[in-house]
Protein backbone atom coordinates (compact mmCIF):
# COMPACT_ATOMS: atom_id res chain seq x y z
CA UNK A 1 0.00 0.00 0.00
CA UNK A 2 2.73 2.47 0.90
CA UNK A 3 5.39 3.26 -1.66
CA UNK A 4 8.01 4.32 0.86
CA UNK A 5 8.46 4.90 4.57
CA UNK A 6 8.63 8.69 4.27
CA UNK A 7 5.21 8.75 2.65
CA UNK A 8 3.85 6.32 5.21
CA UNK A 9 5.11 8.55 8.04
CA UNK A 10 3.64 11.62 6.37
CA UNK A 11 0.32 9.87 5.81
CA UNK A 12 0.10 8.70 9.42
CA UNK A 13 1.11 12.11 10.82
CA UNK A 14 -1.42 14.00 8.72
CA UNK A 15 -4.17 11.47 9.44
CA UNK A 16 -3.57 11.52 13.20
CA UNK A 17 -3.51 15.31 13.30
CA UNK A 18 -6.67 15.44 11.21
CA UNK A 19 -8.45 12.94 13.44
CA UNK A 20 -7.52 14.98 16.51
CA UNK A 21 -8.82 18.14 14.85
CA UNK A 22 -12.02 16.38 13.78
CA UNK A 23 -12.72 14.82 17.18
CA UNK A 24 -12.15 18.13 18.94
CA UNK A 25 -14.18 20.27 16.50
CA UNK A 26 -17.34 18.41 17.50
CA UNK A 27 -17.07 19.55 21.11
CA UNK A 28 -15.59 23.04 20.68
CA UNK A 29 -16.90 24.64 17.52
CA UNK A 30 -19.91 22.63 16.37
CA UNK A 31 -22.01 23.22 19.55
CA UNK A 32 -21.99 26.93 18.60
CA UNK A 33 -23.84 26.04 15.38
CA UNK A 34 -25.96 23.03 16.29
CA UNK A 35 -26.32 23.40 20.06
CA UNK A 36 -25.27 20.89 22.68
CA UNK A 37 -28.38 18.72 22.47
CA UNK A 38 -27.52 17.10 19.15
CA UNK A 39 -24.90 14.37 19.56
CA UNK A 40 -22.49 14.54 16.62
CA UNK A 41 -19.86 11.78 16.55
CA UNK A 42 -17.36 12.76 13.87
CA UNK A 43 -14.84 10.19 15.07
CA UNK A 44 -17.09 7.36 13.84
CA UNK A 45 -16.56 8.07 10.10
CA UNK A 46 -12.78 8.18 10.83
CA UNK A 47 -13.03 4.76 12.44
CA UNK A 48 -15.09 3.32 9.57
CA UNK A 49 -12.66 4.70 6.98
CA UNK A 50 -9.69 3.03 8.63
CA UNK A 51 -11.66 -0.15 9.15
CA UNK A 52 -12.61 -0.37 5.49
CA UNK A 53 -9.57 0.92 3.64
CA UNK A 54 -6.63 -0.03 5.84
CA UNK A 55 -5.11 -3.27 7.00
CA UNK A 56 -6.37 -4.73 10.28
CA UNK A 57 -3.15 -3.94 12.18
CA UNK A 58 -3.31 -0.31 11.12
CA UNK A 59 -6.96 -0.10 12.16
CA UNK A 60 -6.16 -1.54 15.60
CA UNK A 61 -3.57 1.20 16.04
CA UNK A 62 -6.13 3.83 15.04
CA UNK A 63 -8.75 2.31 17.37
CA UNK A 64 -6.43 2.92 20.30
CA UNK A 65 -5.52 6.38 19.04
CA UNK A 66 -9.17 7.46 18.69
CA UNK A 67 -10.18 5.92 22.03
CA UNK A 68 -7.36 7.67 23.91
CA UNK A 69 -8.03 10.94 22.15
CA UNK A 70 -11.71 10.94 23.10
CA UNK A 71 -11.41 9.44 26.58
CA UNK A 72 -8.85 12.08 27.61
CA UNK A 73 -11.50 14.79 27.15
CA UNK A 74 -14.48 12.77 28.32
CA UNK A 75 -15.83 11.17 31.47
CA UNK A 76 -16.41 7.99 29.46
CA UNK A 77 -14.01 5.18 30.39
CA UNK A 78 -11.27 4.25 27.89
CA UNK A 79 -12.21 0.58 28.17
CA UNK A 80 -15.79 1.32 27.00
CA UNK A 81 -14.58 3.13 23.91
CA UNK A 82 -11.97 0.51 23.08
CA UNK A 83 -14.52 -2.30 23.38
CA UNK A 84 -16.96 -0.40 21.18
CA UNK A 85 -14.29 0.34 18.56
CA UNK A 86 -13.13 -3.28 18.68
CA UNK A 87 -16.66 -4.53 18.06
CA UNK A 88 -17.01 -2.12 15.13
CA UNK A 89 -13.78 -3.47 13.65
CA UNK A 90 -14.92 -7.08 14.07
CA UNK A 91 -18.21 -6.27 12.34
CA UNK A 92 -16.38 -4.50 9.52
CA UNK A 93 -14.09 -7.50 9.05
CA UNK A 94 -17.15 -9.70 8.63
CA UNK A 95 -18.91 -7.27 6.29
CA UNK A 96 -15.80 -6.90 4.13
CA UNK A 97 -16.62 -10.34 2.77
CA UNK A 98 -19.71 -8.95 1.05
CA UNK A 99 -17.99 -5.78 -0.06
CA UNK A 100 -19.62 -3.76 -2.84
CA UNK A 101 -19.74 -0.12 -4.08
CA UNK A 102 -17.47 1.62 -1.62
CA UNK A 103 -19.21 4.90 -0.74
CA UNK A 104 -22.51 3.11 -0.22
CA UNK A 105 -20.75 0.67 2.06
CA UNK A 106 -18.96 3.49 3.89
CA UNK A 107 -22.14 5.49 4.47
CA UNK A 108 -24.10 2.38 5.50
CA UNK A 109 -21.31 1.49 7.95
CA UNK A 110 -21.40 5.00 9.40
CA UNK A 111 -25.18 5.03 9.74
CA UNK A 112 -25.31 1.61 11.40
CA UNK A 113 -22.47 2.44 13.81
CA UNK A 114 -24.18 5.71 14.75
CA UNK A 115 -27.40 3.89 15.50
CA UNK A 116 -25.64 1.18 17.50
CA UNK A 117 -23.39 3.50 19.51
CA UNK A 118 -25.99 4.59 22.14
CA UNK A 119 -27.42 1.07 22.12
CA UNK A 120 -24.07 -0.49 22.90
CA UNK A 121 -23.28 2.06 25.61
CA UNK A 122 -26.62 1.06 27.15
CA UNK A 123 -25.66 -2.64 26.95
CA UNK A 124 -22.30 -1.89 28.64
CA UNK A 125 -24.14 0.05 31.34
CA UNK A 126 -26.39 -2.96 31.97
CA UNK A 127 -23.52 -5.47 32.06
CA UNK A 128 -20.86 -3.50 33.91
CA UNK A 129 -23.34 -1.49 35.97
CA UNK A 130 -22.18 1.91 34.77
CA UNK A 131 -24.35 4.93 34.07
CA UNK A 132 -26.20 5.60 30.82
CA UNK A 133 -27.62 8.78 29.39
CA UNK A 134 -29.95 8.93 26.37
CA UNK A 135 -30.52 12.24 24.58
CA UNK A 136 -33.95 11.36 23.31
CA UNK A 137 -34.96 9.74 20.05
CA UNK A 138 -35.16 12.92 17.93
CA UNK A 139 -31.83 14.31 19.17
CA UNK A 140 -30.06 11.00 18.54
CA UNK A 141 -31.61 10.79 15.08
CA UNK A 142 -30.64 14.40 14.28
CA UNK A 143 -27.08 13.79 15.48
CA UNK A 144 -26.79 10.59 13.45
CA UNK A 145 -28.13 12.34 10.35
CA UNK A 146 -25.71 15.26 10.69
CA UNK A 147 -22.75 12.93 11.25
CA UNK A 148 -23.83 10.88 8.25
CA UNK A 149 -23.92 14.05 6.09
CA UNK A 150 -20.50 15.13 7.38
CA UNK A 151 -19.13 11.65 6.70
CA UNK A 152 -19.27 12.24 2.92
CA UNK A 153 -17.03 15.32 3.25
CA UNK A 154 -14.71 13.37 5.54
CA UNK A 155 -14.53 10.47 3.08
CA UNK A 156 -13.47 12.85 0.30
CA UNK A 157 -10.92 14.50 2.59
CA UNK A 158 -9.36 11.20 3.66
CA UNK A 159 -9.25 9.95 0.08
CA UNK A 160 -7.57 13.18 -0.97
CA UNK A 161 -4.91 12.83 1.72
CA UNK A 162 -4.34 9.20 0.75
CA UNK A 163 -4.10 10.25 -2.89
CA UNK A 164 -1.48 12.90 -2.07
CA UNK A 165 0.55 10.51 0.04
CA UNK A 166 0.15 7.72 -2.53
CA UNK A 167 -1.86 5.34 -0.42
CA UNK A 168 -4.97 5.21 -2.54
CA UNK A 169 -7.99 3.34 -1.17
CA UNK A 170 -8.53 0.09 -3.05
CA UNK A 171 -11.70 1.12 -4.90
CA UNK A 172 -10.95 4.71 -5.90
CA UNK A 173 -8.73 5.95 -8.64
CA UNK A 174 -9.45 9.65 -8.27
CA UNK A 175 -9.87 11.69 -5.10
CA UNK A 176 -13.21 13.15 -4.12
CA UNK A 177 -15.22 10.70 -6.19
CA UNK A 178 -17.90 9.04 -4.13
CA UNK B 1 -7.56 -22.11 6.12
CA UNK B 2 -9.79 -23.21 8.93
CA UNK B 3 -10.90 -20.45 11.32
CA UNK B 4 -9.77 -22.33 14.40
CA UNK B 5 -6.23 -22.93 13.09
CA UNK B 6 -3.67 -21.12 15.21
CA UNK B 7 -2.57 -17.92 13.61
CA UNK B 8 -0.40 -15.35 15.40
CA UNK B 9 -2.20 -12.47 13.64
CA UNK B 10 -5.60 -13.70 14.79
CA UNK B 11 -4.30 -14.17 18.33
CA UNK B 12 -2.90 -10.63 18.43
CA UNK B 13 -6.14 -9.25 17.01
CA UNK B 14 -8.18 -10.99 19.71
CA UNK B 15 -5.78 -9.76 22.41
CA UNK B 16 -5.82 -6.14 21.27
CA UNK B 17 -9.48 -5.70 20.42
CA UNK B 18 -11.18 -7.96 22.93
CA UNK B 19 -8.99 -8.94 25.88
CA UNK B 20 -7.18 -5.62 26.52
CA UNK B 21 -10.35 -3.44 26.27
CA UNK B 22 -12.37 -5.77 28.50
CA UNK B 23 -9.50 -5.85 31.01
CA UNK B 24 -9.32 -2.03 30.94
CA UNK B 25 -13.07 -1.86 31.62
CA UNK B 26 -12.60 -3.72 34.86
CA UNK B 27 -9.78 -1.47 36.07
CA UNK B 28 -10.20 1.52 38.32
CA UNK B 29 -10.27 4.88 36.51
CA UNK B 30 -7.15 6.19 38.31
CA UNK B 31 -5.09 3.24 37.07
CA UNK B 32 -5.87 3.86 33.41
CA UNK B 33 -5.83 7.65 33.45
CA UNK B 34 -2.79 8.61 35.52
CA UNK B 35 -0.23 7.88 32.86
CA UNK B 36 1.84 10.11 30.62
CA UNK B 37 0.14 8.93 27.41
CA UNK B 38 -3.34 9.81 28.64
CA UNK B 39 -2.17 13.19 29.99
CA UNK B 40 -0.34 13.97 26.72
CA UNK B 41 -3.52 13.35 24.77
CA UNK B 42 -5.44 15.58 27.17
CA UNK B 43 -2.81 18.30 26.77
CA UNK B 44 -2.90 18.22 22.95
CA UNK B 45 -6.70 18.15 22.96
CA UNK B 46 -6.88 21.17 25.25
CA UNK B 47 -4.61 23.14 22.90
CA UNK B 48 -6.85 22.26 19.95
CA UNK B 49 -9.95 23.18 21.97
CA UNK B 50 -8.34 26.48 22.95
CA UNK B 51 -7.63 27.21 19.28
CA UNK B 52 -11.24 26.49 18.31
CA UNK B 53 -12.48 28.50 21.28
CA UNK B 54 -10.42 31.57 20.32
CA UNK B 55 -11.59 31.20 16.72
CA UNK B 56 -15.28 31.01 17.64
CA UNK B 57 -15.07 33.70 20.32
CA UNK B 58 -13.32 36.15 17.97
CA UNK B 59 -16.04 35.63 15.34
CA UNK B 60 -18.70 35.96 18.03
CA UNK B 61 -17.12 39.12 19.46
CA UNK B 62 -16.82 40.79 16.04
CA UNK B 63 -20.47 40.10 15.27
CA UNK B 64 -21.48 41.14 18.74
CA UNK B 65 -19.51 44.40 18.57
CA UNK B 66 -21.10 45.33 15.26
CA UNK B 67 -24.60 44.62 16.53
CA UNK B 68 -23.93 46.52 19.73
CA UNK B 69 -22.77 49.64 17.91
CA UNK B 70 -26.29 50.21 16.61
CA UNK B 71 -27.69 50.73 20.09
CA UNK B 72 -24.62 52.26 21.73
CA UNK B 73 -25.63 55.95 21.72
CA UNK B 74 -29.04 55.30 23.21
CA UNK B 75 -27.66 52.98 25.83
CA UNK B 76 -24.85 55.38 26.69
CA UNK B 77 -27.30 58.10 27.76
CA UNK B 78 -29.24 55.65 29.89
CA UNK B 79 -26.06 54.34 31.49
CA UNK B 80 -24.77 57.83 32.29
CA UNK B 81 -28.00 58.51 34.13
CA UNK B 82 -27.78 55.20 35.98
CA UNK B 83 -24.13 55.81 36.79
CA UNK B 84 -24.88 59.09 38.55
CA UNK B 85 -27.53 57.36 40.66
CA UNK B 86 -25.20 54.46 41.50
CA UNK B 87 -22.36 56.77 42.51
CA UNK B 88 -24.52 58.46 45.08
CA UNK B 89 -25.68 55.05 46.35
CA UNK B 90 -22.09 53.81 46.53
CA UNK B 91 -21.09 56.68 48.79
CA UNK B 92 -23.94 55.75 51.07
CA UNK B 93 -22.97 52.04 50.97
CA UNK B 94 -19.37 52.80 51.91
CA UNK B 95 -20.63 54.52 55.02
CA UNK B 96 -22.79 51.49 55.88
CA UNK B 97 -19.87 49.12 55.26
CA UNK B 98 -17.59 51.07 57.57
CA UNK B 99 -20.24 51.04 60.25
CA UNK B 100 -20.79 47.30 59.74
CA UNK B 101 -17.07 46.57 60.13
CA UNK B 102 -16.88 48.56 63.35
CA UNK B 103 -19.92 46.81 64.80
CA UNK B 104 -18.67 43.35 63.81
CA UNK B 105 -15.32 43.97 65.48
CA UNK B 106 -17.09 45.06 68.64
CA UNK B 107 -19.31 41.94 68.62
CA UNK B 108 -16.35 39.66 67.77
CA UNK B 109 -18.43 38.20 64.94
CA UNK B 110 -16.71 35.08 63.57
CA UNK B 111 -19.40 33.39 61.52
CA UNK B 112 -19.53 35.74 58.56
CA UNK B 113 -17.42 34.51 55.71
CA UNK B 114 -16.44 35.59 52.25
CA UNK B 115 -15.73 33.25 49.39
CA UNK B 116 -12.80 33.61 47.04
CA UNK B 117 -13.47 32.50 43.49
CA UNK B 118 -11.27 31.76 40.50
CA UNK B 119 -12.97 32.77 37.26
CA UNK B 120 -12.56 30.44 34.26
CA UNK B 121 -13.91 30.14 30.75
CA UNK B 122 -15.33 27.00 29.18
CA UNK B 123 -13.15 26.07 26.18
CA UNK B 124 -14.50 22.64 25.32
CA UNK B 125 -17.14 20.03 25.95
CA UNK B 126 -17.28 16.27 26.13
CA UNK B 127 -16.68 14.70 22.68
CA UNK B 128 -19.14 11.94 23.57
CA UNK B 129 -22.26 13.98 24.13
CA UNK B 130 -23.91 11.24 26.20
CA UNK B 131 -21.49 12.36 28.94
CA UNK B 132 -20.90 15.80 30.33
CA UNK B 133 -17.39 16.94 30.99
CA UNK B 134 -16.28 20.49 30.26
CA UNK B 135 -12.77 21.82 29.82
CA UNK B 136 -11.88 25.16 31.44
CA UNK B 137 -8.85 27.38 30.88
CA UNK B 138 -7.48 27.21 34.44
CA UNK B 139 -5.12 24.57 35.82
CA UNK B 140 -2.86 23.91 38.76
CA UNK B 141 -0.74 26.95 37.86
CA UNK B 142 -3.87 28.93 38.81
CA UNK B 143 -4.13 27.05 42.13
CA UNK B 144 -6.84 24.68 40.92
CA UNK B 145 -7.03 21.40 42.78
CA UNK B 146 -8.96 18.19 42.22
CA UNK B 147 -12.51 18.09 43.67
CA UNK B 148 -12.89 21.87 44.05
CA UNK B 149 -16.52 22.93 43.63
CA UNK B 150 -17.40 24.80 40.44
CA UNK B 151 -20.39 27.15 40.54
CA UNK B 152 -22.05 30.00 38.69
CA UNK B 153 -24.53 32.63 39.83
CA UNK B 154 -27.37 30.05 39.82
CA UNK B 155 -25.74 27.25 41.78
CA UNK B 156 -23.39 24.26 41.64
CA UNK B 157 -22.17 23.24 38.20
CA UNK B 158 -19.97 20.32 39.21
CA UNK B 159 -16.49 19.71 40.51
CA UNK B 160 -12.91 19.54 39.24
CA UNK B 161 -12.37 16.07 37.80
CA UNK B 162 -8.87 16.20 36.26
CA UNK B 163 -6.27 18.94 36.70
CA UNK B 164 -3.48 19.79 34.27
CA UNK B 165 -0.97 22.65 34.18
CA UNK B 166 -3.03 25.28 32.31
CA UNK B 167 -6.45 23.70 32.06
CA UNK B 168 -8.81 21.45 33.99
CA UNK B 169 -11.77 19.23 33.31
CA UNK B 170 -14.99 19.73 35.25
CA UNK B 171 -17.52 16.93 35.60
CA UNK B 172 -21.01 18.45 35.59
CA UNK B 173 -23.45 17.38 38.28
CA UNK B 174 -25.73 16.13 35.49
CA UNK B 175 -23.08 13.67 34.22
CA UNK B 176 -23.94 10.05 35.00
CA UNK B 177 -20.50 9.58 36.63
CA UNK B 178 -20.80 12.60 38.96
CA UNK B 179 -21.53 12.15 42.67
CA UNK B 180 -21.89 15.08 45.08
CA UNK B 181 -22.54 14.64 48.82
CA UNK B 182 -25.65 16.72 49.51
CA UNK B 183 -28.22 17.61 52.09
CA UNK B 184 -31.89 18.57 52.06
CA UNK B 185 -31.83 22.18 53.26
CA UNK B 186 -35.08 22.00 55.24
CA UNK B 187 -34.83 18.62 56.99
CA UNK B 188 -30.97 18.21 56.98
CA UNK B 189 -31.25 14.70 55.52
CA UNK B 190 -28.03 13.52 53.84
CA UNK B 191 -27.74 11.86 50.43
CA UNK B 192 -25.65 11.81 47.26
CA UNK B 193 -26.65 13.67 44.10
CA UNK B 194 -25.95 11.77 40.87
CA UNK B 195 -26.63 12.83 37.29
CA UNK B 196 -29.34 11.28 35.12
CA UNK B 197 -29.47 13.54 32.07
CA UNK B 198 -28.95 17.20 31.11
CA UNK B 199 -32.00 18.39 33.04
CA UNK B 200 -32.28 15.86 35.84
CA UNK B 201 -30.35 14.48 38.79
CA UNK B 202 -31.28 12.08 41.54
CA UNK B 203 -30.72 12.17 45.26
CA UNK B 204 -29.64 8.68 46.23
CA UNK B 205 -29.12 6.64 49.40
CA UNK B 206 -32.09 8.05 51.30
CA UNK B 207 -34.10 5.87 53.65
CA UNK B 208 -37.82 5.51 52.95
CA UNK B 209 -38.71 7.36 56.15
CA UNK B 210 -36.37 10.33 55.49
CA UNK B 211 -38.20 13.65 55.28
CA UNK B 212 -38.07 14.91 51.66
CA UNK B 213 -40.88 16.83 49.93
CA UNK B 214 -41.48 18.20 46.48
CA UNK B 215 -40.05 21.73 46.31
CA UNK B 216 -37.26 21.13 48.85
CA UNK B 217 -33.92 22.73 48.05
CA UNK B 218 -30.84 20.51 47.92
CA UNK B 219 -27.46 21.98 48.84
CA UNK B 220 -23.93 20.57 49.06
CA UNK B 221 -23.26 18.98 52.44
CA UNK B 222 -19.52 19.65 52.52
CA UNK B 223 -18.78 16.04 53.43
CA UNK B 224 -16.16 13.75 51.93
CA UNK B 225 -14.39 14.88 48.79
CA UNK B 226 -16.19 18.18 48.38
CA UNK B 227 -15.25 20.09 51.47
CA UNK B 228 -17.46 23.16 51.07
CA UNK B 229 -21.12 22.97 51.98
CA UNK B 230 -24.17 25.13 51.46
CA UNK B 231 -24.01 25.70 47.71
CA UNK B 232 -27.42 25.26 46.04
CA UNK B 233 -27.79 22.30 43.67
CA UNK B 234 -31.45 22.16 42.69
CA UNK B 235 -35.08 21.65 43.67
CA UNK B 236 -36.83 18.36 44.37
CA UNK B 237 -39.38 17.76 41.59
CA UNK B 238 -40.47 14.20 42.29
CA UNK B 239 -40.47 11.84 45.27
CA UNK B 240 -41.33 8.17 44.77
CA UNK B 241 -41.73 6.07 47.88
CA UNK B 242 -42.08 2.33 47.49
CA UNK B 243 -44.62 0.73 49.78
CA UNK B 244 -42.31 -1.95 51.16
CA UNK B 245 -38.98 -0.59 49.98
CA UNK B 246 -36.09 0.57 52.11
CA UNK B 247 -35.22 3.58 49.99
CA UNK B 248 -36.98 6.31 48.02
CA UNK B 249 -36.38 7.79 44.58
CA UNK B 250 -35.89 11.55 44.61
CA UNK B 251 -35.58 13.45 41.34
CA UNK B 252 -33.98 16.90 41.31
CA UNK B 253 -34.05 19.64 38.71
CA UNK B 254 -30.71 21.45 38.91
CA UNK B 255 -30.58 25.26 39.05
CA UNK B 256 -27.99 25.40 36.28
CA UNK B 257 -28.50 24.92 32.55
CA UNK B 258 -25.63 22.68 31.49
CA UNK B 259 -25.90 23.59 27.82
CA UNK B 260 -25.43 27.32 28.38
CA UNK B 261 -22.19 27.45 30.31
CA UNK B 262 -19.59 30.00 29.21
CA UNK B 263 -17.95 31.34 32.38
CA UNK B 264 -17.67 29.44 35.63
CA UNK B 265 -16.40 30.17 39.14
CA UNK B 266 -14.18 27.78 41.05
CA UNK B 267 -14.56 28.01 44.81
CA UNK B 268 -11.03 28.51 46.03
CA UNK B 269 -11.18 29.52 49.66
CA UNK B 270 -13.61 30.73 52.26
CA UNK B 271 -12.12 33.57 54.30
CA UNK B 272 -13.53 34.23 57.70
CA UNK B 273 -14.54 37.79 58.42
CA UNK B 274 -11.68 38.06 60.92
CA UNK B 275 -9.17 37.23 58.15
CA UNK B 276 -10.69 39.94 56.00
CA UNK B 277 -10.12 42.50 58.72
Amino acid sequence: MFTNYKMAFLNYSVMMLLILLITMIQNSLLPSFFGTHIPIHLWIPCLIYWGLYRRTGETVFMIYFIALSIASSSSLLTGYLLTFNGLVLLTLLLFKRIYYTSWVFFSTGCALTLIFFPLLIWVFAQIVGGPFYFHGFLSELGGALLTWIFSFALLSLFQWIDYLTITKPKEHKRPGVL
Amino acid sequence: MHFFNFDIKKALLIIFIIIVPVFLMTLDRSKTENNILFRSFAFINSKIQLFYYSLSSSVYQTTDTYLNLIHTRKKNRELEKENTQLKSRLTLMKEVQQENKRLNTILNFKQTSRIQFIVAQVIGRDPVSEYQLITINRGYTHKIKKNMIVVNEKGVIGYIFRVFSHFSQVILLTDPHAAIPSIVQRSRVHGVVEGIDRNKCQLKYLKSRDDVKKGDIIVTSGRNILSMGGFPIGTVTEVKKQQHGLTQEVTITPFINSSQLEEVLIVNKIHSFQEQL
